[in-house]
């Protein structure tokens, strides 16, 4: 896996993606979707959400992250991001803190 | 014309139509926006834009050598539910984060039983506030002792900083024990420039120990996560997933997202000079990201199943939108009730008054929100060296207190419907016993109070807190008296997310 930009990464066919969210100074309440369908959580704090790549080269997968911040999260709370790939690399990502209009991100996997 | 001829007119007609019918469902969605739509189709995509173009900016601001933050998912998916229904403008709605302004059950400022800065006769177990580094700042009365500043911290605060901040994983491991406890000690300020100068031990007022008895009943909680996880989590994940099926629908077979991500980041550096002002900074990103965007997208054509496909996922996508938004509703109104449910606290605080011996004081403390907001005290406190020519014994005194607060309504200081601060109105008792006085002439041992406390939020993060007390007696003085109290009170918590923003 390389990233190409925040939020833009190339990968192989066959490799295991992790996207990684790390909650800070609020609870846990986050989703991810894969293409057409639900992404399934494998672990908690940090939520963590494995796909593997099984498109062909040329295509992509598309990731989407959803947070939420609750009422009584702290003024400074923030949603961190990070992607990991089998083939190597652990990526620092897009950034959510709790002032975001739109708190949900769009992660893009180009398969080379 | 005969009537065969007629016949086989009105056959040919309705053929032709059909013919055009059914060309029509299997034309390509070119995307081309309809000239006379364009502004509109923008004026959908906008606040997308806009949301994004603010977390750009505002992240570039932050770490100005990293590379930008750009998700234009968002975006997107509101230029294809505005080409969806072009005949049917509605505005596209996103779940937004109201900040929280609403909360009532923070202390601020020094203990009910310390003498200095304090408006309060009865403190609240704000356990949960203490989670994490916090620095109050006292009210200020007609006390000669009347500026005061509170540094309030908990074992989990360190553990967490130590540990790699505030995270869930570190909330898991540590919040539910480290997390139980609070400390805060208050000090004199007579530099009201520099209140960290005045954290001496000569100007020390009062420290204190918190620990929470009960369950947690934050917004961090187990309980708190369960709620989510039946009221917005299956919402959430429907929205998440039809919006990623509208973007795989058109751009799965191809980078052309990827592509599009990065022509859109090309133009953006130019317009982050720093002599602009960050709002035109936004307003030039947002207005960029639009107009790139859409030109990007006038390029892409789609077949006549994907264009159906689009249109099924918007459709539903637009209906789980708007049940997000009233779900996240439904979110915050049960963790506040959660919020309500009875709290206890024990307390201890050693005192170090400027007249008199030093004496600690042990606290249970009682709240619950249901309704009225109701905090109760119960405390027994113990001189360390009693002053026997004073009539002191070790037993200082017992005190018992209560306090009703209501809210009333938002305060009219402020006009935007985000911000929840409220006026509130609070009745207020105590009874202390203190048996140094008994048969002291111009003293009683046994002393009432009863006063109003009206709280006016007059700016962000900034209240006016009202109240008249009447006692029967203080420690000192036998006499009755009405005291009027005013102050001014600074919530930094809010203050630093409005210079955040």
């Amino acid at each position: 896996m390389t990233q190409e930009r925040i939020g833009g990464y190339k990968v192989q066919q066959g490799e295991n993606v992790t996207i990684e969210v790390v909650a800070t100074g609020v609870n846990e309440f986050v989703t991810a979707s894969l293409d057409n369908s639900d992404l399934s959580e494998a672990g908690s704090a940090p939520a963590r959400f494995p796909f593997t790549v099984t498109k062909d080269p040329g295509q992509e997968h598309l990731v989407d992250v959803e947070c939420q911040f609750d009422a009584t999260a702290a003024n400074n709370a923030q949603y961190q991001i990070f992607v990991q790939g089998s083939g190597g690399g652990r990526f620092s990502d897009f950034t959510i803190p709790r002032s975001d209009l739109d708190p949900s991100r769009t992660i893009t996997f180009v398969v080379v | 014309m005969s009537f065969l001829s007629k016949l086989l007119l009105q056959c040919c007609f309705a053929l032709s139509l059909a013919a055009v019918a059914i060309a029509q469902e299997n034309k390509p969605l070119t995307l081309t926006a309809p000239p006379d739509k364009t502004a509109a189709i923008k004026a959908e995509m906008e606040p997308k834009a806009t949301a994004a173009a603010h977390s750009l900016v505002d992240n570039h601001a932050l770490h100005p050598n990293d590379q930008l933050q750009l998700s234009l998912g968002s975006t997107i998916v509101a230029y294809y539910v505005a080409l969806t229904k072009a005949t049917a403008q509605k505005p596209f709605t996103a779940a937004s984060v109201a900040a929280d302004t609403a909360r009532t059950d923070k202390q601020l400022g020094a203990s009910a039983s310390s003498n200095a800065g304090s408006t309060s006769v009865v403190d609240r177990p704000g356990i949960a506030q203490l989670l994490g580094f916090a620095v109050e700042h006292g009210a200020v009365t007609q006390n000669i002792q009347g500026n005061t500043v509170t540094f309030s911290s908990s074992p989990y605060a360190i553990a967490a900083w130590l540990g790699g901040g505030d995270t869930a994983e570190n909330y898991q491991k540590y919040g539910n024990s480290y997390g139980r406890v609070g400390f805060s000690a208050n000090f004199n300020l007579n530099d009201t420039s520099n209140p960290a100068l005045n954290a001496t031990r000569k100007q020390l007022n009062e420290w204190s120990a918190k620990i929470r008895l009960g369950a947690d009943h934050s917004g961090r909680s187990k309980g708190a996560l369960n709620i989510f996880e039946t009221k917005l989590q299956p919402v959430l994940q429907k929205v998440g997933t039809e919006k990623t099926s509208i973007l795989n629908a058109i751009f799965g077979s191809s980078p052309e997202l990827s592509n599009i991500t990065n022509e859109v980041l090309k133009k953006i550096p130019p317009l982050l000079e720093a002599s602009f002002t960050r709002d035109n900074q936004i307003a030039a990103v947002s207005k960029t990201i639009v107009d790139a965007t859409f030109e990007e997208l006038q390029h892409v054509t789609l077949s006549a199943d994907t264009q159906q496909s689009i249109a099924t996922f918007v459709e539903q996508f637009e209906r789980d939108s708007a049940a997000r938004v009233l779900a996240s509703k439904d979110l915050d109104s049960a963790i506040a009730d959660l919020a309500k449910r009875p709290s206890f606290s024990l307390a201890y605080l050693q005192e170090q008054p400027a007249i008199g011996k030093n004496y600690s004081v042990f606290k249970f403390v009682y709240e619950q929100s249901t309704g009225p907001q109701i905090s109760a005290n119960v405390s027994a406190s113990l001189y360390h060296h009693p002053d026997r020519t004073l009539n002191q014994d070790t037993f200082r005194d017992f005190t018992a207190s209560v306090e009703f607060l209501q809210k009333i309504a938002r305060s009219p200081f402020f006009h935007d419907p985000n911000n929840k601060d409220s006026m509130s109105f609070s009745l207020n008792g105590r009874y202390e016993r203190m048996p140094e006085n008994q048969g002291i002439k111009g003293k009683k041992a046994d002393i009432a109070v009863a006063g109003a406390k009206f709280e006016i939020p007059v700016g962000a993060g900034v209240t006016l807190p009202i109240s008249v007390t009447y006692a029967n007696a203080t420690e000192l003085i036998k006499e009755a008296h009405v005291n009027g109290n005013f102050g001014i009170t600074f919530d930094l918590d809010k203050l630093k997310q409005l210079v955040s923003k």
